[in-house]
């Protein structure tokens, strides 16, 4: 049987019917039986641990975070650094101790395998290690998701105020995204936090570039290029760097999934490039997957669509009940990728002669495509099944590889139009530090958010978009109120105060809209993608309350505390506040004082 | 330490106004349906206001607000003043002819104010009989300057509440910001009728002057509604006559009949929460005050029905936020609501027979050998114990009790201060009680509402579960499954639907902003009104 062993072993990191709880187990089991090594997940929390452990007062360390984020993998690493490789973790040792530089450490690899028996003895003595003075006692790494630890706490924790305590830092620090607190001897490390994106190419590297891809026995006829193996095909199209490819949008993907809250742990990304890369639907119940043998009968029958990748990254080869169960593919489905589209994509696949032409692609393009669009042509009642099904692996396709069209050109083709963020690209770029964004782009969307945001204030359709103009809410109940404007118009710098529009200084935040006066903060409101797509709507006509009214909530809300922010400022200075009246009535917001208050006294 | 209750005495409005003297003595006098959930606080700011500012429009020094003195069991005994503000409201609410001399081209522009004024003069004396005021200050004040004055107009108008309600003039209200913007509700001869300011203001302001937070919540008040500058309240200024505030009339505060009760105390501190919310400016305040008000005073009827009959647990309020989706859960509330109902009802008849038969006339009237006599003693009994002033057309020819079960009747269903009849208006101003066709009404909640517990009740950031069980301990607000198997001995609906009512209520409080999910057991409610600063 000609097969390459990296097949079998890489489809253990795809899509496991049963959820799998001892993932980290069963893959060393795997990657042993395959003879290969287990691929590396790119983790780098374990070198501050290290550092944490090794430090003068070294201090605890409690990794949480969601299942499949490498926490466990990540405590393998840090007991081999500091046993020297001697000491390894057995499958069946929940605590493993070791003695380094004088003190004991405990590892512990999953709280929630404990038994209750043994959480009675660890989480007490895991409070006292938190709570102990600097420098004494034992220390602990210990891994467990969040909800869990919250839970197992107070069941478990004994009572008395130093659990509470503890269990209320502990919330605190989780809602806050924060790490240590002062005087407690810990770092609770939340890895579900921070998006992944960034180690999305590590990742897909790791999968493609892996060294037994040269052992595919020479003889096997998908190796000649007129077969094409489809596995090799996909490989091919993970493997293209750059601008407008499946890796690049991916990482956009990820990026603003994250940003509106939606954490794809490391697992999910892996499961998501394997499927993506072996995907079969043929026979989706049983073979979701391709090997090698499967791979062969596709290519010598020429069935490309049923191992696109492009539909696979959705889960288009598993039945819809199974695909709802992973949160990989539920995220990437909210994007609406291959059912929104326009004019221009539509147009241009189903009459791709007469049209400026779209980008095709040798395999999954044209290919694919122009039978179901020739059956349709000439009967379209009976062909418009199966077009509707194509033209959505099409308008996916075209997602992934058509080029991005710049803020200022024909947005008409811009490949974000084919997903519900049609401002996608704009909404990346904010997350960018400031030496690696586009500055033009930057500052045009900047100014189509204040738009937004003076539009869904004001309630006028106005073009102003320099400065926001922060109006009085007045607090009529049930009332058609007139805007006072609060002070000045508000700039992007100056003083007393003055807007900013952050980018996320960790990854996986979104950015935010800042009230800043020097160095102060003052009030801060996080632009998700949700948020973003719904101040540039409202800049490109629609009605602020009738689009989605949760945003226009969240508008509100920082509406009020920028004004309660600003009296406050004022007040500390004993400065007054100017009211001015808001004329509406022209294209562009105009200041009219208030007459009656103007006079000399 | 506890404080027990006394009911006080009831030594002056009894016997002038209504047409019986029993939910008064219950529940107090008095609540009418007409006043709206959001009047019921402007009734209260009004009251402050004429306490605590004096003529000139500057708040006194020493506190004011809510430091009434009583004796032993005699009642307070403090008038209120009106709050007229004539010209004012005759500009903002009743003139017409602003409009028509901004569109009338013929009038040069030097000339229009003047133009103005005299029709403001003419008007106001044609519509208010007695008393005309003169508009000329504004010529003194103000020139020529008319545009200015139309802006301020404008804008003046744009702060009206419940605008769509287009009621008389004279009961039409702006948003609270300062001392000139507080309007009290009077007829047009502006004299009280009590229409819209029903007393029901005069009995929340009694509750907060008896709580143990009463001196605090007096300073916040102040501080926040009478010395806070606010541009729009200086824009009023500027248009009102020169001289004293148009104040008048010094009608004797309504009754109240507990000297404390664990209900003044929790509206109180529910009051003190939202004022003193730094991050909230003081004009968002109202609207969440109003709610939670609304809902102390329903918890406050339904304590006070239990304590009268004699019922030891006081019923629950199974809050259905599905928005009437689980229907065995809106079911039960229903259930709820009618009892709370029920329960009012059942108290005005258990205090109607209890004081009764105290009487030894009562008891006379039905054993006296006469039968005359029995029906004298009867009518006169009903009459004299309950100021009933048509107790001479009860029953005719009928006996002691049959009297006595008109009267229960008649009591139960009065048009006026009929507290049960109360319940559901207030509430589904409140936003905490849904009505549907065909369907009926039962306790929910509002968006606002949500936002109204959450800005009373969370600080620091707390998870759900505690939030629930706050709601729980200090309201009897039921949601989740938790709090349901607490409260009910045998689960009323399948505890399914409270998991349910449980998603909602965090889902919907998340679509709000309210509340921030970790993962499966850790979700967070908290104000964002309120930042602790880490």
């Amino acid at each position: 049987m000609m097969e390459n062993p990296l097949i079998r072993f890489l489809a253990a990191y795809g899509p496991m019917p049963d959820g799998n709880n001892m993932y980290d187990e069963f893959i060393v089991a795997a990657a042993e039986k395959a003879g290969l090594a287990a691929l590396h997940i790119p983790e780098n929390h374990s070198k501050r641990i290290i550092e944490d452990l090794s430090a003068e007062t070294p201090i605890s360390t409690i990794l949480t975070g969601t299942a499949g984020d490498g926490k466990t993998y990540t405590a393998r690493q840090v007991l081999d650094e500091l046993s020297g490789g001697s000491r390894a973790w057995s499958n069946t040792e929940s605590i493993v101790t070791i003695s380094y530089k004088g003190r004991t450490i405990h590892f512990v690899k999953d709280m929630s395998e404990l038994s209750d028996s043994e959480k009675a003895t660890i989480i007490p003595n895991l409070i006292d290690a938190c709570t102990a003075p600097a420098g004494t006692g034992d220390l602990y790494v210990i891994c467990v998701n969040d909800g869990h630890l919250l839970k197992t706490w107070r069941d478990h924790a004994g009572g008395g105020p130093r659990a509470e305590k503890v269990l209320e830092i502990f919330q605190v620090l989780l809602k806050d995204d924060r790490e240590t607190q002062k005087d407690y001897q810990f770092r609770l490390v939340n890895m579900s936090r921070r998006s992944h994106a960034n180690t999305l190419d590590e990742i897909i590297d790791a999968i493609c570039e892996h060294e037994s891809w040269a052992a595919c026995p020479s003889d096997c006829p998908g190796l000649d290029p007129a077969m094409l193996c489809p596995i090799l095909v996909n490989r091919d199209e993970f493997r293209k760097k750059g601008q407008a490819t499946l890796r690049d949008r991916l990482k956009s993907l990820i990026e603003i999934a994250a940003a509106d809250d939606e954490h794809l742990s490391i697992r999910q990304i892996m499961i998501l490039v394997v499927n993506a890369l072996l995907g079969d639907s043929t026979s989706i119940y049983v073979t979701p997957l391709l090997d090698c043998n499967r791979a062969r009968i596709r290519a010598q029958n020429d069935e490309r669509a049923e191992t696109n990748p492009f539909n696979n990254i959705f889960g288009e080869n598993h039945p819809l009940s199974r695909r709802q169960g992973y949160a990989a593919f539920a995220t990437l489905a909210r994007f609406g990728i291959g059912y929104e589209t326009n004019n221009h994509f539509d147009d241009g696949l189903l009459a791709p002669h007469d049209t400026d032409g779209l980008p095709d692609h040798p395999i999954y393009g044209n290919r694919i495509f122009a039978r179901a669009r020739d059956d349709y042509t000439e009967n379209p009642v009976t062909g418009i099944d199966d077009l509707r099904k194509e033209l959505v692996s099409q308008r996916r396709r075209l997602f992934f590889t058509t080029a991005d069209v710049s803020i200022s050109g024909d947005r008409e083709k811009a490949p974000w139009l084919l997903t519900i963020h049609q401002h996608g690209d704009m909404f990346t770029n904010l997350l960018r530090p400031e030496d690696a964004r586009d500055a033009g782009t930057h500052r045009r969307t900047r100014s189509r958010l204040i738009k937004g945001l003076n539009r869904a204030l004001t309630g006028a359709f106005t073009e102003t978009n320099d400065k926001f103009w922060l109006t009085q809410p007045s607090g009529v109940y049930r009332g058609v109120d007139v805007p006072l404007l609060v002070g000045q118009p508000i700039g992007w710098k100056g003083s007393p105060y003055h807007l900013a529009l952050v980018a996320p200084d960790v990854p996986g935040r979104p950015p935010r809209f800042e009230l800043v006066s020097g160095t102060n903060r003052l009030v801060s409101l996080a632009i998700t993608p949700t948020l973003f797509e719904y101040l540039l709507r409202v800049a490109d006509g629609a009605l602020p309350t009738s689009f989605s009214s949760q945003c226009f909530q969240d508008i509100r809300n920082f509406q009020i505390r920028c004004v309660g922010a600003i009296e406050r400022l004022m007040a500390e200075h004993d400065n007054e506040i100017e009211y001015v009246a808001v004329e509406t009535g022209e294209e562009k917001l105009a200041l009219r004082s208030i007459g009656v208050i103007e006079e000399a006294e | 330490m506890t404080i027990t209750a006394i009911t006080l005495r009831n030594d002056h409005a009894r016997g002038q106004g209504p047409d019986m003297w029993v939910q008064e003595a219950i529940f107090g006098h008095r609540y009418v349906e007409e006043q709206k959930a959001f009047m019921l606080v402007l009734e209260v700011l009004a009251i402050a206001r004429v306490m605590q500012v004096d003529d000139r429009g500057k708040p006194h020094e020493d506190l004011r607000v809510f430091q009434h003195h009583r004796d032993g069991d005699g009642h307070e005994n403090f008038g209120i003043p009106l709050v007229r503000a004539r010209a004012l409201r005759y500009m903002l609410f009743k003139d017409s002819s602003l409009e028509q001399i901004q569109k009338n081209k013929d009038i040069p522009s030097d000339q229009r104010l003047k133009a103005w004024v005299s029709k403001l003069n003419e008007g106001y004396k044609a519509s208010v009989k007695s008393d005309p005021i003169s508009f000329d200050y504004l010529i003194d004040r103000f020139g020529d300057r008319f545009d200015d004055i139309a802006q301020a107009i404008r804008i003046l108008r744009g702060l009206e509440l419940d605008s769509i309600n287009k009621r008389r003039w004279t009961s039409r209200f702006l948003a609270p910001r300062g001392p000139n913007l507080h309007f009290s509700d009077t007829d047009e001869g502006f004299k009280s009728d009590r229409r819209f300011f029903g007393r029901g203001g005069e009995m929340i302001y009694l509750m907060l002057s008896r709580s143990a937070r009463a001196e605090d919540l007096g300073r916040v008040l102040s501080k926040q509604f009478f010395t806070h500058p606010d541009p729009l309240d200086r824009i009023a200024q500027k248009l009102v006559p020169p001289g004293p505030a148009d104040i008048a009339g010094d009608a004797p505060i309504g009754y109240l009949p507990l000297s404390t009760h664990p209900s003044y105390d929790r509206m109180a501190e529910d009051w003190h929460a939202i004022l003193t919310l730094e991050e909230l400016p003081i004009p968002q305040k109202v609207e969440p005050l109003f709610r939670v008000t609304a809902l102390n005073l329903i918890r406050y009827f339904s304590e006070r029905s239990h304590e009268v009959t004699g019922r030891e647990n006081i019923d629950p309020m199974p809050l259905d936020v599905t928005f009437g989706a689980k229907a065995d859960l809106r079911s039960l509330s229903k259930s709820y609501l009618g009892r709370l109902r029920q329960m009012i009802d059942e108290a005005t008849e258990t205090y109607i027979r209890k004081t009764l038969e105290d009487k030894p006339s009562w008891r006379q009237a039905l054993t006296h050998a006469d039968p005359n006599a029995r029906q004298k003693l009867a009518r006169n009994t009903i009459k004299e114990s309950f100021s009933f002033k048509k107790a001479d057309d009860l029953a005719p020819g009928g006996d002691a009790e049959r009297m006595l079960d008109e009267f229960v009747a008649i009591a139960k269903s009065r048009s006026r201060n009929n507290i049960s009849t109360l319940i559901e208006p207030l509430g589904k101003a409140a936003g905490f009680i849904d009505a549907r066709q065909r369907i009926g009404s039962w306790f929910s909640a509002s968006d606002e509402m949500l936002e109204a517990l959450v800005l009373a009740r969370v600080r620091t950031p707390k998870t759900i579960t505690d939030f629930l069980a706050d709601l729980y301990g200090r309201y009897r607000i039921v949601i989740g499954p938790r709090e349901a198997r607490l409260e009910f001995k045998t689960a009323p609906c399948d505890i399914s639907s409270f998991e349910e009512n449980l998603r909602m209520f965090e889902k919907r409080l998340t679509g709000l902003g309210y509340v921030k999910r970790l993962s499966d057991d850790c979700a967070f409610v908290s104000n964002p009104y309120c930042m602790a600063k880490s």
